[in-house]
């Protein structure tokens, strides 16, 4: 092979590496994909953010044993079927759904989550008329010190 | 020993319509399946699979999780108060061991 | 020439390529120290919301309580009295000549009351030692009574001879460099430097009220271990760590140590159960 090729099939190589990551989700499923696909029967790339869900949850967790979300939404509970929340890498994304009832008043769930390593937490919104909307928030899971 | 104790706490008074909070804590390891990497045996985990809300005997709402739920949760759920009496959780977990526990609401 | 100059320039472009996105993707990773902080302290603000799980043990501490016959035991306000108990220890105890700390004499009430020998009592503080998950009585009924006196500010009297000499051979111990590693409490939780292990900063006795914080939040619920700790653990935990002695859980070093913190903590409210990592 002459050096002129060598370099292209370098160059092509490097472009590939780089643009790589972007290009996998055409061919696999992440394991989040997979989850939501077969809990809500939808793509995830079909939910749309809303800020009508107002999710808190730290942007730094000292401790990925105990992380605390909560999760607020303005659309009236008797719009909604199911809240469901997932956290991209956990070993399993999806890690609890809550069923609404307008004897609620109101669409709010405040509890601690578990979390593998920093990712991505979704509150998704299951509506009564089919449609799903979401919430989004990365908490990074750095190591605490003490002790 | 304790596993399966809770505290749920409500205020004492409402006003009618008002939407509370109902606050629970409960005692249980969530402790999540593992799969020994050496010999190949696995282990089916320990943790709560689901809770239910009750008002006055009628069921609010549903929770399912998993061990993806901290160790000794807490949760906390709305409701919308109508009526004086009684709040009460029911919940159970993969061992098939079940439990509930009541709070009183005071409505005005 | 004009196919070796475009070969270059497309293996130049995907080079930069590649450097510019690992650069980007690593860019917004990057926290200062004070940021990482104050993300730190919000995140231990949003994790002391709601119900502390440490409560539960105070309802199993105050079955235990009862069936230890702890109702007759003088923590200094009369028998059995435990609201503001703890506000007020260390303090000295003419009965025991010695000054002790809420878990020294709970230990001692055991044996008074409960029938227990030291090396009985001894068994039953270090029953959930080293584990996770454990619910034991003792650490029950420490949160039982320390609760007891939440919303009740430390109030530790220095006045007693008894108890400000326990106080100054605490802060002797606290300062001095002990063991074979030279080591003590201050190499960490003194100075007005600010002291970091990871993400965590530390509290300095130096830095005024930040004992306070540290002490008044007593016996504080682990989610590491996903149960309380109570100080004579924690010091427990601190010397190993420091390469110093065996503790003894209710020894003179911990009434000791107990005294200087707590009457460095004098005004501090307490609110207990603390929680973290």
């Amino acid at each position: 092979m002459d050096r002129r090729k060598f370099l292209l099939l370098g160059a092509v190589a490097v472009a590939g590496l780089t643009f790589a990551p972007a290009i996998k989700p055409a061919f696999a499923s992440s394991k989040l994909e997979e989850e939501i696909r077969k809990r809500l029967g939808v793509e995830l790339s079909a939910i749309k953010e809303t800020a009508e869900i107002k999710l808190t949850a730290p942007t730094i967790a000292e401790s990925g044993a105990n992380v605390p979300i909560t999760v607020e939404a303005n659309i009236p509970a008797d719009k909604v079927e199911r809240l469901w929340i997932f956290v991209d890498k956990n070993p399993i994304p999806w890690v609890t759904d809550v069923k609404f009832t307008p004897q609620n008043g109101q669409v709010f769930l405040s509890t601690r989550i578990k979390m593998g390593e920093t990712s991505n937490v979704r509150a998704i919104l299951q509506l009564k008329d089919g449609t799903f909307v979401m919430a989004t928030k990365e908490v990074k899971v750095t190591a605490g010190g003490c002790g | 020993m304790a596993t399966g104790t809770a505290i749920v706490r409500v205020p004492k008074e409402a006003q009618k319509g008002q939407v509370i909070r109902v606050q629970m804590v409960i005692t249980h390891p969530m402790t999540p399946p593992r799969r020994d990497p050496q010999t190949g045996q696995e282990t089916p985990g320990y943790f709560l699979t689901k809770l239910q809300l009750f008002y006055n005997d009628q069921l609010v709402s549903e929770m399912n999780m998993a061990a993806g739920i901290s160790a000794n949760p807490f949760i906390a759920l709305p409701l919308k108060a109508d009526s004086s009496g009684v709040i009460k959780i029911v919940y159970e977990d993969n061992k098939g061991e079940k439990w509930e526990k009541n709070a009183e609401i005071t409505v005005k | 020439m004009r196919k070796m100059l475009l070969t270059s320039a497309v293996f130049g472009l995907a080079c930069a390529g590649f450097l510019g996105y690992q650069a980007v993707k690593a860019q917004d990773q990057e926290l200062s120290p004070e940021e990482e902080i104050r993300l730190v302290q919000e995140f231990n603000r949003m994790m002391a919301e709601g119900i502390n799980p440490g409560e539960i043990w105070a309802e199993i501490g105050k079955e235990a309580f009862k069936k230890y016959n702890l109702d007759k035991c003088d923590f200094g306000l009369g028998p059995g009295k435990i609201e503001g108990a703890l506000a007020q220890l260390p303090r000295y105890f003419p009965d025991a000549k010695r000054v002790m700390d809420l878990e020294t004499r709970i230990g001692w009430c055991l044996q008074q009351y409960a029938g227990m020998t030291p090396e009985q009592v001894k068994k039953f503080v270090q029953q959930c030692w080293g584990k996770s998950q454990c619910m034991g009585e003792y650490d029950a009924i420490v949160m039982y009574v320390s609760m007891a006196s939440n919303g009740q500010k430390i109030n530790v009297n220095l006045k007693d001879p008894q108890v400000k000499r326990m106080y100054e051979i605490g802060k002797q111990i606290y300062y001095a460099r002990l063991g074979p590693w030279d080591f003590n409490c201050a190499v960490c939780h003194a100075g007005q430097k600010e002291v970091r292990i990871r993400a965590t900063r530390l509290w300095s006795a130096d830095r005024p009220g930040e004992a306070g914080q540290a002490v008044a939040i007593f016996p504080k619920y682990l989610v590491r271990w996903a149960q309380p700790m109570t100080m004579h653990y924690r010091y427990s935990e601190c010397m190993r760590q420091m390469r110093w002695p065996t503790f003894e859980p209710h020894s003179d070093l911990a009434v000791a140590l107990s005294t200087f913190l707590y009457g460095t903590a004098n005004g501090t409210e307490i609110k207990v159960p603390g929680i973290g990592r």
